[in-house]
């Protein structure tokens, strides 16, 4: 009789070890894909929170222009106070590229319409499929300005060589908090190609899914 | 109950006994101390004077990088396991770990990981430009993604993470499944309620740090840009999964000494501990605040001032459980009937200078100030107080605590107060003044530096020498205690309780194969 | 090492030793110890705070060791002390959790009014655009046309900080704290980031490679940059009669090899001074978009090569050409050096995505970048007799 009963508790513990292992195997990899959930989660903890702006994000398709410029439209204009547009662009060294914006600087009412304009040239003796990349400082701003049109809306392919003249038209809402009397923006080009066969010698892969790579991104 | 085992090479490789198992581990990170000890010492040559004399740039970045990266997966992590391995068990009376073959799995992976880790430095071009990890501990994207053999990396935390996380289940299989008849949790000795509350740390954040790295690996490799810039992907998203790792890592270092010195400051102040649920609960209480307050690794990156204000708010919230340990500790030797034993010393060493670098740790939080300590010596210097003074003398305190129930035989007492008064001594030169230099405004992780810094670190690179040399004693002491020395009895320490001081010194092959009644 | 400096560094010793507590930082008069006041509103609130989290913990500190210390002294079995029983308390476990959240309430208020001041974002007089490369930072006053300028540590520093380099690092002026314009000839100066005193100054910080961060403490400026981001920070000084009124700092995020040697100077003038310096960059910059079209024989180019060599290429390639093995390819007998022409000027005007060849397109002059392909070709031996001319560059 005491045997059975030490084999029976012996059962137990067995059983209820499968469950801590089993139990405890799920949350590793639950963990495991919480990590790579991370990436898309930042945006969204930072929209509900409200402090959007942080993170990058390539606008391509994601962005509801008109419904971003309705928003920032309906305050109107504030004649009462001007704010300071800076309009910057950061280099990826990664690219063969000529890119800069013609206007530096501009002075205007918020809740005004303006269009600014930024030149690009392939320098390179390969085609490249360009997305531009926005960020904007101080931060917080970010959900203010409404783009209406602007060329990160969309991929801009460019010839070896081919230089382009590109327009961004926004909008300030003149609900912007006048603690941020100066916005800067700034735009960074990346080449959805880049990752196609870099370089093999550092160990790089050559054939890429370039497709996939943006999914991963947004 | 018999002791019978097998002998030599085998009796090690293919183990299953929990005892064995701590031993290994024990051992493996000793080695690891050394190894990650003797970079140190590397380090503090070459910043005892300004101006380059011993090494290149890079290879000061990879003493930094490897220093750090071998003293937490190798040397404090294993350590902390290898007690859990022989301590869990005889304290909650188990004849074993729940998972014995998982047990052997879980370690032997563990000198393969290190191996990987440190291959790279052999390899490729001329050694003294320094071919290992030299990115920082930390290896922030995108300098990490420069690295050429970074793959070596990526797969050693791989394997040091599947480690880690066998491990942690292992323990917590073991502490909810094996517990003696009558042990109910609340009556568990601290020591295996700290482990039970780290093995959730672990397995709740390794995996992150193994996803981390896997993104790594396919932004080097395979042509994605989670974190590559150049790619669209966003260097600061890095940091953030890191420290999500990173912070409650910090914790999975210094629980477990928690528990260490939870167990003897009771012992030799013959005074059971005070406090015990508010400990638990304080144990609690940290392990959960680590998971919320990541950022505040990051205040400089440029987040938005909520953002910064909740993380410097949830952050000095962690002083008040911090504080309410320490209080604990102090009213457990308040009006005890005190001795001084060395374990007594090293773990009222622990509660003193931990203390220091949880004060560093409150003034690092409160993020206008950080903007000045960010990246410093004055961090550096914190760190350690909490890991060297924290984590592993904890760790020592341990060792010379249990060791006579592991061998059966008392360490020499005269050279354990010397190993602990040279150490305590050196020590403190060793780090206090890096507080001086770092708000004087000498950044970490630079190999050379302004001659106006130079008195405080040569003051520093001599303490470092000597606690270096400092911890060769203890390995001494150790051998000639495993050799032999005076027997120890049963109960080993006047006011020890708890179950494991019930059984032989030294502790029998196999324990608690009946198991014992808790009353 | 002198006997008086043996001295001084023997009592520091002692007091460290004895005195180990933040006491000793209140003992000593000069910055040596403590974090420095600065010269800015922000740098001013940090010292503030810094004293008064200090001042808490040192309190806190010297309460708690005190009860210990009494305990330790008094509780021991060797004076015959009896263990009491007592190991519970609720309420003491409630006041001594309430005391430090209520001392923690109280740090947290000027702390956040603290920090709202340190990342206020109002409009700025000047603005510069700070770019970390590794390892020299780029400077752009993005409101003057063509103000635009590399800083980096001095060649002479270069030599000095060498491994082996035979020279008392101690004797060099502001050690590792200095910087150049190595499109200059060598007036450190031209290095500076200079600004108008009692302006508002916006740093818009970004990085083109890896995380650096751009810190000047007496500034109190401390901000990451981090490739195709911006961030901003601030600063507003005086000039401060019968000083220097220059301001150091250091690169505080590791990026690489050469972290350590990655300084920021700032000098603060008066307005009449900063117009005049803006107007000499201008015509500086005029200069030298005028040499990119002209046409330089070989000496000229071998000659403005070297020096460009020296400050943008040795400290990756070696003075030497031959490079580090495994990590930085040799120019000496390299493949690109002496290669096809079209590919070396290709990889020193883009660089190579995915190490740490930058591209120079945008870091140097059409005439430096010619320059330094052609010594690159005919130094070091490899002698391809073929010459570049800025027209060359694209």
């Amino acid at each position: 009789m005491p045997d059975k009963m030490q084999e029976t508790k012996q059962d137990k513990t067995e059983t209820n070890n499968k469950r801590v292992v089993g139990v405890s195997s799920l949350v590793v990899i639950a963990m495991f894909g919480f990590g790579f959930a991370l990436i898309p989660l930042y945006d969204v903890f930072c929209d509900v929170l409200g402090i959007n702006g942080s993170y990058q994000t390539i606008e391509d398709g994601t962005y509801d222009a008109k419904a971003e410029t309705e928003r920032a439209l309906k305050n109107g204009v504030d004649e009462s106070r001007t704010i300071t547009m800076q309009f910057l662009v950061t280099d990826n060294d990664a690219l063969d590229l000529e890119f800069k914006s013609r206007t530096k600087s501009l002075t205007m009412n918020p809740g005004q319409i303006k269009e600014v304009s930024y030149y690009v040239k392939n320098r390179s003796n390969k085609p490249m499929v360009l997305q531009a990349i926005p960020d904007i400082t101080p931060n917080m701003a970010k959900k203010y300005l409404a783009k209406i049109e602007c060329f990160c809306f969309k991929k801009q392919t460019l010839q070896p060589g081919e230089e382009k003249e590109m327009p961004l038209r926004f909008v300030v809402n003149s609900a912007l908090p006048e603690k941020f009397p100066v916005l800067t923006m700034t735009y960074r080009f990346i080449d959805l190609n880049y990752k196609a066969g870099v370089d093999t010698k550092s160990g790089y892969l050559q054939t890429v899914q370039v497709d996939s790579t943006l999914n991963d991104i947004n | 109950m018999s002791d019978h085992h097998p002998t030599g090479i085998k009796r090690w490789l293919f183990t299953t006994n929990h005892k064995d198992i701590g031993t290994l581990y024990l051992w493996f990170s000793f080695t690891m101390l050394l190894v990650g000890g003797a970079m140190a010492m590397v380090i503090r040559a070459e910043l005892y004077e300004p101006g380059m004399q011993l090494v290149e740039p890079n290879f000061f970045n990879m003493m930094t990088t490897m220093h750090g990266l071998i003293m937490v997966f190798g040397a404090i992590m294993p350590a902390m396991v290898g007690f859990a391995n022989w301590q869990v068990p005889m304290m909650i009376g188990a004849p074993d770990m729940a998972l014995p073959r998982m047990n052997n799995w879980s370690f032997w992976i563990l000198p393969f990981a290190a191996l990987m880790l440190v291959m790279p430095m052999f390899m490729g071009g001329d050694f003294m430009q320094g071919q290992g990890p030299a990115f920082g501990w930390t290896f922030y994207e995108p300098l990490s993604g420069q690295y050429n053999k970074l793959a070596f990396f990526i797969f050693a935390v791989h394997l040091l993470g599947f480690s880690s996380i066998m491990g942690s289940i292992n323990i917590i299989a073991t502490i909810f499944n094996m517990r003696a008849p009558g042990m109910t949790l609340m009556k568990m000795p601290l020591f295996v309620w700290t482990w039970l509350i780290t093995a959730f740390l672990l397995i709740a954040v390794m995996p992150v740090l193994a996803g981390a790295v896997t993104m790594m690996l396919t932004d080097k490799y395979f042509g994605t840009s989670f974190f590559d810039a150049a790619g669209g992907g966003d260097p600061v998203l890095f940091q953030h999964v890191f420290w999500f790792f990173g912070h409650p890592e910090v914790y999975i270092m210094i629980l477990p000494a928690f528990g260490i010195v939870s167990q003897i400051i009771p012992t030799f102040a013959r005074k059971p501990l005070f406090g015990y649920a508010s400990m638990v609960y304080a144990t609690a209480a940290i392990a959960f605040l680590s998971f919320i307050v990541w950022a505040h690794h990051m205040f400089t990156v440029g987040m938005p001032v909520a953002g910064e204000l909740y993380f410097m708010y949830a952050t000095v919230m962690i002083a008040v459980p911090t504080a309410v340990k320490v209080f604990n500790w102090t009213a457990t030797m308040w009006k005890g009937s005190m001795t001084f034993e060395t374990p007594m010393l090293w773990a009222i060493g622990f509660v003193f200078m931990f203390t220091i670098g949880g004060f560093t740790g409150l003034m690092l939080g409160v993020a206008p100030t950080d903007f000045q300590y960010h990246d410093t010596y004055f961090v550096v210097a914190h760190f350690h107080y909490v890991l060297v003074t924290g984590a592993l003398y904890g760790i020592i305190a341990g060792v010379y605590y249990w060791l006579p129930k592991w061998t059966g035989n008392m360490y020499s007492e005269g050279l354990g107060k010397l190993h602990f008064w040279l150490s305590t001594i050196s020590v403190n030169v060793l780090f206090f003044p890096q507080h001086f230099v770092g708000l004087e405004g000498m950044p970490r992780r630079i190999p050379d530096y302004n001659p106006m810094f130079a008195d405080w670190n040569a003051i520093s690179s001599l303490g470092g020498f000597v606690f270096g040399a400092s911890q060769i004693l203890f390995l001494v002491i150790i051998i000639m205690t495993i050799r032999g020395g005076k027997k120890a009895t049963d109960q080993v320490w006047e006011g020890a309780e708890g179950l494991e001081w019930t059984i032989p010194s030294p502790a029998p092959y196999h324990t608690f194969e009946t198991a014992p009644e808790v009353k | 090492m002198s006997a008086s400096k043996t001295i001084k560094m023997l009592s520091r010793l002692l007091c460290t030793a004895l005195l180990f507590g933040p006491a000793v930082a209140f003992a000593n008069e000069g910055y040596d110890l403590n974090l420095q006041p600065g010269v800015t509103e922000v740098s001013q609130m940090q010292f503030d705070l810094h004293m008064l989290v200090l001042w808490i913990c040192t309190i806190a500190g010297i309460g708690v060791f005190a009860v210990m210390i009494y305990s330790i002294i008094a509780h021991r079995k060797s004076k015959g002390a009896v263990a009491a029983q007592f190991h519970e308390s609720t309420t003491v476990e409630v006041i001594w959790t309430v005391i430090p959240f209520a001392i923690l309430v109280a740090i947290a208020v000027p702390a956040t009014k603290g920090l709202l001041l340190l990342e206020s974002n109002d409009k700025a007089d000047v603005n510069i655009k700070v770019t970390g490369i590794q390892w020299k930072w780029e400077y752009d006053y993005i409101d003057e046309d063509g103000v635009k300028f590399i800083s980096q540590l001095p060649q002479a520093q270069e030599e000095a900080r060498k491994l082996g380099s035979g020279t008392d690092v101690t004797t060099v002026k502001n050690y590792l704290l200095e910087v150049d314009n190595p499109a200059t000839s060598d007036d450190t100066t031209d290095g500076y980031i200079v600004v108008p005193e009692k302006k508002r100054i916006r740093l818009l910080i970004t990085a083109k490679d890896v995380l650096h961060a751009w810190w000047v403490p007496a500034l109190g400026v401390k901000r990451d940059a981090i490739p195709g981001y911006i961030n901003e920070s601030w600063f507003y000084a005086e000039y401060r009669e019968g000083e220097d009124n220059i301001y150091r700092g250091q690169c505080a995020e590791l990026c690489g090899k050469d972290h350590g040697f990655m300084p920021v100077v700032v000098k603060v003038v008066k307005q009449a001074d900063y117009d005049a310096w803006i107007a000499k960059q201008k015509s500086a910059a005029s200069a030298s978009a005028a040499a990119d079209t002209q046409t330089f024989t070989m000496d000229e180019l071998m000659k403005r090569g070297e020096q460009v060599y020296n400050s943008s290429c040795a400290a990756c390639h070696q003075p030497n050409g031959e490079g580090i093995t495994g990590a930085f390819p040799a120019i000496k007998g390299g493949k690109i050096s002496t290669g096809d022409m079209a590919g070396h000027i290709n990889i020193v005007v883009n660089g190579k995505p995915g190490t740490a060849m930058a591209a120079y397109g945008d870091q140097l002059s059409k005439a430096d970048i010619a320059a330094v392909i052609t010594f690159e070709r005919n130094a070091f031996g490899n002698d391809k007799g073929d010459m570049v001319q800025p027209s060359d560059i694209k």
